[in-house]
């Protein structure tokens, strides 16, 4: 059907190329010592992009069988819209060396599994609930042109679960993930015992007084925060004059202890992708470095207007993070006689401000004491913006962990940052 | 699919002893067109084309999708599905009902609008919002428009049809003076189609735009402690949506990991506060006839005078709290199972004045917009983003303040809200969850709350 519609495409001298997503996917749920949610599904969907002279549009669809359709749709697109930015096609075939190797999903395996975690709440009466979530993956991805046909494959596997306590009267409850390229559901039981501790002595939590207080902000955190301003290193968004980075490339921005790279090469994390959506070869590339803002992320038509070459980005970012330090979690605790730990951050997607850098979001974590965890902080708001967050940071932690295809990160140390509280 | 094919389905998908059976096909288009840098930048184009089949053996659930509508498809789904379950066939004979079938009737369908006028209204808007503010950077107007076509069959023989439309305009803004950056978002929407266009009164919405861009680029750090806030008429009803909105949902309660679980007649909030939830209400943003499950919406009671008449329930939720089904099963598209959603959550007006509100404050935040928040239905702690305020001092309204969340937990908050007027506003917004992402509206008039905790910076004055 792709080609019946690159051809009727011809016939209106319109260019077709088109990029399709094929995805199984299995996702479990469990709830204490039952299985409440078993999900299967298999999609395909072909993302149509069109060129007629200088300009270009898109359609993602589901149904490629209404050929007249969506030509039709496409016309009138092109005759509507005003921009002229000239974009193009992928001009080389790229495909796997290697054979990915398929993985036959045992689902009684993974029931059990999850099933499995149950132990732990049945071994402590101050365990609520536990539910556990399992998805595997299998993507394969192909782009077709008249002069191009690339493939590529990828499989991940990622659990979750939101644990919940009651002690004194009082309910806590704290989500946490582990994803892989292989199977880690031995990696994420192992992190129940740790969090089981740690939420307990979130018990009788208090508030702070509003003051600045220099933070160690949790890896997963950290993370969280720079997939709300990842788009910000975007050639497109600081065109558009939306990214608070405009105006910025190759100044120092950050803290020169940050580093952050886009590896979307690296097999060993779930992002991985040999081209990005628009057939561009992936590649390993720093963007920021010691500080400094030193490369923005370009799509074909963003290349085109800047006179370079596209960075395999058409997709967004995959497997971005800051480059790990040399420092444990632990050293960084003991930095200061006091300090606060913060491990939970809500409200990123309202309360952080992308076009202004600002943001203003409810927190939660432990007061520190010559780095130990001596009581739970609830009830705070961390208030700064990405600039003085990313330049007020003194060491890096050496924890990093990728938490989904997109961004990781390391824990960081923070000097001099405003927390709300109601103390 | 035709009647027989969906009976056969049905058949199937019992055949090995599941008590529950439902098909949900969906086709649905999305364009979105982009307005620019004074231009018509893009316009993106999302087609869904689909079947979501969903089982259940009492309170164990198995769903499966798929956009692969050839027999094969289908059948990979169904067999998939039904290995889950070992048992006797329960149905012998499904026989679906005749298809009852619902429209949404706008005045103006998104293809009789016509491309140019929709370019045309953009072009205007974005015209006249730049000629109002000279720090202007950016201006990035979008109109959306969606139909959904669903039909909804199950095993006990119900068997209908939706017809939806959805039309929503959202106007983002960003200036700059010197190093001040400051960003106003609004959004417009029905579930209807182009005459909303003419709801829209660009001139007017241009000012309150410049307005505000004005006031944002000179904002101060807000202070941070406890305060009383004065919540502005219609998304100021944010707060009820994150406080109690999701701890009524079945989502959380039906498994006791609500805060609201087995609350039902309590007073869990002040004598002012009556909620309901409504997705009847005609041509709402948050509106349908029929819900993701074949059920009518309808008004819900939810919390009245303060004390807690209802929950929103899902059928299968349902099969653990024993009660009446709200017909609130929502999902964003066949990609995901349903679950009980708010739909059009309001505060019900009161009789308390505005003016008393901050004439009596001395020292208080006046939330004029908020952007959205989250919430943990178990614990009750929620947040949400104030994103035009102004500090009240000695009764008066002061100076702007930079963007703060607010926090609190459901019962103190519910329990501290002092005074609600009447002037009674709703507010278009986007909800996500477990089920996806579903168009909402809030409503509230202006409220206060006597304290809640306020991001910001040290007081010191």
């Amino acid at each position: 059907m792709i080609n019946k519609l690159i051809d009727a495409g011809k016939k209106e001298n319109i260019k077709i190329e088109v990029v399709t997503l094929e995805k199984e996917k299995t996702f479990i749920e469990t709830l204490n010592d039952k299985v409440t949610k078993t999900e299967i599904s298999n999609l395909t969907t072909y993302n149509i992009k069109a060129i007629y002279g200088k300009k270009s549009v898109k359609i993602d669809t589901e149904n490629i069988e209404d050929i007249d359709s969506i030509i039709k749709n496409l016309k009138i697109n092109l005759e509507l819209i005003d921009n002229v930015d000239e974009d193009e096609f992928a001009s080389i075939s790229i495909k796997n060396e290697k054979a990915i190797e398929y993985v036959n999903l045992d689902i009684k395996k993974v029931k059990n599994n999850l099933l499995s975690i149950d132990e732990f709440r049945k071994n402590d009466k101050d365990i609520k609930s536990i539910i556990v979530g399992y998805s595997f993956c299998h993507e394969k991805y192909t782009i077709t042109n008249e002069k191009v046909l690339s493939k590529d494959e990828v499989l991940y596997h990622s659990y979750y679960s939101e644990l919940t306590i009651e002690k004194d009267n009082e309910v806590k409850t704290t989500f946490f993930n582990k994803v892989g390229v292989n199977d880690c559901f031995d990696g994420f039981k192992n992190m129940f015992s740790e969090k089981i501790t740690d939420l307990k002595l979130k018990i009788n939590s208090q508030s702070c007084e509003t003051s600045r207080y220099n933070i160690v902000l949790s890896n997963n955190c950290v993370s969280d925060i720079l997939s709300r301003y990842g788009e910000m290193f975007d050639a497109e968004s600081i065109y558009k004059r939306l990214s608070p980075l405009k105006d910025k490339y190759n100044e120092k921005i950050f803290s020169n202890v940050i580093n952050i790279v886009e590896d979307p090469t690296n097999v060993n994390y779930i992002g991985k992708r040999l081209f990005d959506t628009e057939g561009t070869k992936t590649y390993y590339k720093t963007v920021i470095e010691n500080g400094i803002f030193k490369a923005k992320l370009y799509n074909n038509k963003y290349a085109k207007k800047d006179n370079v070459k596209s960075t395999g980005n058409a997709f967004g970012v995959r497997n971005m993070y800051i480059m790990p330090g040399e420092f444990s979690k632990e050293e960084l605790l003991n930095e200061y006689e006091e300090c606060i730990y913060i491990d939970d951050l809500q409200g990123i997607h309202s309360g952080a401000n992308y076009e202004t850098g600002e943001m203003s979001l409810q927190a939660q974590g432990y007061t520190i004491k010559n780095g130990k965890k001596v009581n739970g902080l609830n009830m705070i708001i961390l208030t700064t913006n990405i600039f003085e967050l990313f330049n007020n940071v003194l060491k890096v932690g050496n924890d990093l962990e990728l938490f989904d295809k997109n961004f990781g990160a390391p824990s960081l140390l923070v000097k001099d940052i405003a927390i709300s509280g109601n103390k | 699919m035709e009647k027989t094919e969906l009976e056969s389905i049905l058949h199937e998908l019992t055949s090995t002893g599941a008590d529950f059976a439902e098909i949900f096909l969906e086709n649905s288009t999305t364009k979105k067109y982009s307005y620019l840098n004074n231009n018509l930048d893009d316009i993106e184009v999302k087609i869904l084309d689909g079947v979501g089949l969903r089982i259940a053996l009492d309170k164990d659930i198995y769903y499966g999708y798929t956009n692969q509508l050839s027999n094969e498809g289908v059948n990979k789904v169904i067999n998939n599905l039904i290995v889950n379950i070992e048992g006797d066939k329960k149905y012998d004979n499904i026989k679906l009902n005749e298809k009852a079938v619902y429209n949404s009737n706008p005045k103006i369908n998104h293809d009789e609008y016509g491309e140019e006028n929709k370019k045309d209204f953009l072009k205007k808007f974005n015209e006249k919002i730049r000629e109002k503010n000279e720090f202007i950077e950016q201006v990035s107007l979008t109109i959306y428009e969606n139909d959904q076509k669903v039909t909804i069959a199950n095993h006990t023989g119900l068997y209908v049809e939706d017809n939806r439309m959805l039309t929503r305009v959202i106007v983002s803004v960003v200036a700059k003076k010197g190093e001040s950056i400051a960003n106003v978002f609004k959004p417009y929407g029905s579930s209807s189609g182009y005459e909303l266009l003419d709801t829209i009164d660009i001139e007017k919405e241009s000012d309150i735009i410049s307005e505000a861009i004005n006031n944002k680029l000179d904002a101060v750090p807000c202070i941070g402690c406890e305060m009383p806030v004065i919540m502005a008429p219609g998304f100021g009803a944010v707060i009820f949506h994150e406080a109690c909105g999701h701890a009524m949902e079945a989502t959380s309660v039906a498994d006791d990991l609500s805060v609201l679980s087995g609350k039902l007649g309590q007073k869990i909030a002040s004598d002012k506060v009556t909620i309901i939830d409504d997705g009847s209400i005609d041509k709402y943003w948050g509106s349908t006839h029929i819900d993701d499950e074949g059920n009518k919406t309808r008004k819900n009671l939810l919390i009245e005078n303060g004390v807690l008449k209802g929950y929103l329930i899902d059928e299968l939720n349902n099969r653990k709290m024993n009660m009446n089904v709200t017909g609130s099963g929502r999902r964003e598209s066949y990609h995901y199972a349903p679950t009980s959603r708010m739909n059009n959550t309001y505060l019900s007006p009161g009789t308390d004045k505005v003016e008393d509100m901050i004439k009596n404050t001395k020292f208080g935040l006046f939330a004029k917009r908020m952007g959205g928040g989250s919430v943990s239905p178990t614990t009750g702690e929620f947040n949400f983003a104030v994103t035009e305020g102004y500090m009240i001092r000695d009764g008066k309204i002061a100076e702007c303040v930079k963007s703060a969340s607010l926090i609190g937990t459901t019962l103190d908050i519910l329990n501290n809200v002092e005074s609600v007027s009447d002037n009674l506003e709703y507010e278009t917004g986007a909800c996500g969850s477990v089920s996806g992402w579903v168009p909402v509206t809030i409503g509230q008039p202006t409220i206060k709350v006597s304290k809640i905790l306020v991001g910001g910076v040290k007081n010191d004055k």
